[in-house]
């Protein structure tokens, strides 16, 4: 236990000492949210209701009523929502069969799916012999902003809560002799793998849970965006998140022998593309990417954790919380075992 | 007591044969250099006594037992600094050696003096707040020797420590390593610099292309191919019977002119020289100048394994 403190210690101070990490694992993320509250956040307080047509006998209709600070809704249907539809004085038309029709791809667009998709969530518990009760909000809004703003900084936010993927890739690198001189040295020495790779984990989870929760009160308290309308749920999504990061990051480090000039990169340039289909650039790349390869974003880490942060904190809604996290906390279970069985191997064929 | 040895041990890389049926030893308390051109195979050996590296065919031992990686109190035993500077660079040069001492010992007060120690030794008192990469060169290279020996190791493995170091600091290098020597510590000591061997080092084992070519004391290595001394001197009456008179002294093996000098090769080396001036006193033979000149290592290595320019 005292050896695992001594490389906790350790992982804790290479980790303040070092600018260039600091800087890209806390600096860069603060710039970046800044930047995109600027961009975003005028395009905010121009945005307007959502204007809507709801087929009558729409087995949803009360509820949607309920959002009329989102929703413009217009009782019409049929040919006459249609043609509303054409002229564009409707973004979208939720039928009677549940079918979401819209005209396009935007804002609008992605808000009206995404209350869609929580209505067909709440259908299906219904279907199950649950009843329901109407008298309950099923889509709470509070007094929560909602728009592109939430859905950049979610899918950012969702990025930057994966950044443990450096720490885990760090963590190899210094423990793996092939990978490394100082790796190879620490080989020589009775060091125990599973108490320096802990040791990391703990350190690398502990730093990127804590930065990330820095970046949601930077946003709460300046920019005035809420990520904390539910707390609990939000910093357990955020924990998840970065101990999958950081399996994901154990495993591609431990699973080859690439460089970690050629690892940290590849782990930017996923991330980011990951990002984007999660709708880091706006909502239209999020939608394409659902309308097109809805398998990707279903899972795609990011977009598991900017969605949940999205409905937890703008929708109020917890569909597919558990599922997420249990996701995220299992998934992350396994690659860490499976990084842990490529590093039993003490002896190489090369160094 | 052998510390460790190798035997018939053979390493490939694909089609390169790195070690070709080594065989090697050390025994306690030596100072061992091992020496080869680039690539000879001396990382790899060392790789293979360390438990880094598998090998195809052999038997690799330290302290009498098969290496093993698992093998925890071996480990405890060895200590290794290794060509590449190996520690954290973020960190300050007392945390460095902490945290490597405390690899090796968990008890506060032992671990506070074996880093003071060590500080010591390696002679960087002032600057042991220091965070690593910032450094000089030779700094560097003493902290890199540090955190290798803090522990007091049994036996410790040097690979090329003094590469791009400056004069004083591998003067400074190479005595803590003999004083590591007087203090118990048996040391394997790979290096490209001849004179750091010659003068370090109990015995050389001279490798390449991953076979022991030669190993033994630096008399013995000399003996073993090229076992002549060169005299040479300016004679005042070079004449054929003079030379003729000197060759049939005893231990005179050659007589030749060079350069307006007369070079006479003696054999053993450094025990026949005054023998060959009592007999030119005796024979009149009369010199202005003269000067002997012994072999050395470096005539051995490049005898060894070739002038060829390596990789």
């Amino acid at each position: 236990m005292k050896r695992f403190f001594s490389h906790l210690a350790l992982n804790i101070k290479m980790t303040l000492k070092d600018k260039g990490s600091l800087f890209w694992s806390f600096i860069y993320p603060i710039l970046l949210l800044t930047l995109m509250a600027v961009a975003f956040s005028g395009l905010q307080t121009e945005r307007k209701r959502i204007a809507v047509a709801v087929e009558p006998g729409h087995p949803f209709a009360s509820v949607l009523h309920q959002l009329d600070d989102i929703l413009d809704i217009k009782d019409i249907g049929g040919d006459e929502a249609l043609e509303s539809l054409r002229e564009k004085d409707i973004d979208g038309i939720y039928r009677a069969d549940s079918v979401l029709l819209v005209r396009g791809k935007g804002m609008n667009e992605t808000i009206l799916h995404e209350i869609g998709s929580e209505l067909k969530k709440v259908s299906s518990v219904y279907a199950t012999g649950h009843f329901l009760d109407f008298t309950e909000q099923y889509v709470e809004r509070g007094d929560q902003e909602q728009g592109m703003l939430y859905v950049t900084l979610s899918s950012t936010l969702g990025m930057f809560a994966l950044y443990g993927y450096f720490a885990g890739i760090n963590i190899v690198h210094h423990i793996q002799a092939n990978l490394s001189p100082l790796a190879a040295r620490l080989s020589t020495t009775p060091i125990s793998r599973v108490s320096y790779v802990s040791a990391g984990i703990v350190s690398g989870v502990t730093t990127n849970s804590l930065n990330t929760i820095a970046f949601v009160l930077y946003l709460k308290w300046v920019w005035k965006v809420d990520y904390l309308a539910d707390p609990g749920r939000t910093l357990l999504l955020i924990l998840a998140a970065s101990v999958f990061g950081i399996s994901i990051g154990l495993f591609i480090s431990a699973s080859n022998r690439w460089p970690i000039k050629a690892k940290v990169p590849l782990g930017i340039a996923v991330m980011l593309l990951l990002s984007a289909a999660s709708g880091m650039m706006g909502p239209p790349m999020r939608l394409f990417i659902e309308n097109n390869l809805p398998w990707l974003n279903r899972y795609n880490p990011i977009n598991m954790v900017s969605r949940t942060l999205y409905r937890l904190n703008v929708l109020g809604s917890t569909t597919e919380f558990t599922e997420n996290v249990l996701i995220l906390f299992v998934a992350g279970l396994v690659l860490c075992v499976a990084s842990l069985l490529f590093m039993r191997k003490r002896q190489f064929k090369s160094l | 007591m052998n510390v460790c040895a190798m035997r018939q041990v053979v390493k490939r890389y694909k089609e390169v044969v790195a070690l070709n049926h080594f065989n090697f030893e050390i025994k306690e308390g030596e100072i061992v250099g091992l020496l080869g051109p680039n690539g000879s195979g001396k990382s790899t050996a060392i790789n293979c006594l360390l438990g880094l590296l598998a090998f195809d065919e052999g038997e690799v031992e330290v302290f009498g037992r098969r290496v093993s990686p698992d093998d925890m109190d071996m480990k405890r035993r060895i200590g290794f600094v290794p060509q590449d500077l190996s520690f954290f660079a973020e960190l300050s040069v007392i945390d460095n050696i902490s945290y490597f001492a405390g690899l090796y010992e968990q008890n506060n007060a032992k671990r506070d003096a074996m880093v003071r120690d060590a500080i010591a030794f390696v002679g960087l008192e002032k600057y042991v707040k220091f965070a690593a990469k910032k450094l000089s060169g030779g700094l560097k290279r003493r902290l890199n020797i540090a955190c290798g020996i803090a522990h007091r190791p049994e036996f410790v493995m040097f690979d090329e420590p003094t590469v791009a170091v400056d004069a004083q600091s591998r003067n400074f290098i190479l005595e803590g390593i003999k004083e590591m020597n007087r203090n118990g510590s048996t040391v394997l000591y790979t290096t490209h610099y001849l004179e750091e061997a010659q003068e370090l080092c109990d015995r050389i084992v001279i490798m390449d292309e991953g076979r022991n070519l030669a190993s033994g004391t630096l008399e013995e290595l000399i003996d073993l191919v090229d076992p002549t001394e060169a005299v040479h001197l300016v004679l005042t009456d070079p004449t054929e019977a003079v030379l003729r008179m000197i060759a049939k002294i005893p231990g005179v093996v050659n007589v030749s002119e060079e350069n307006g000098k007369t070079v006479i090769l003696l054999t053993p080396p450094g025990h026949r020289l005054s023998m060959l001036l009592e007999e030119l006193k005796k024979n009149e033979i009369y010199y202005s100048s003269l000067y002997s000149e012994l072999p050395t290592l470096n005539d051995v290595f490049l005898k060894l394994t070739g002038k060829a320019l390596r990789d």
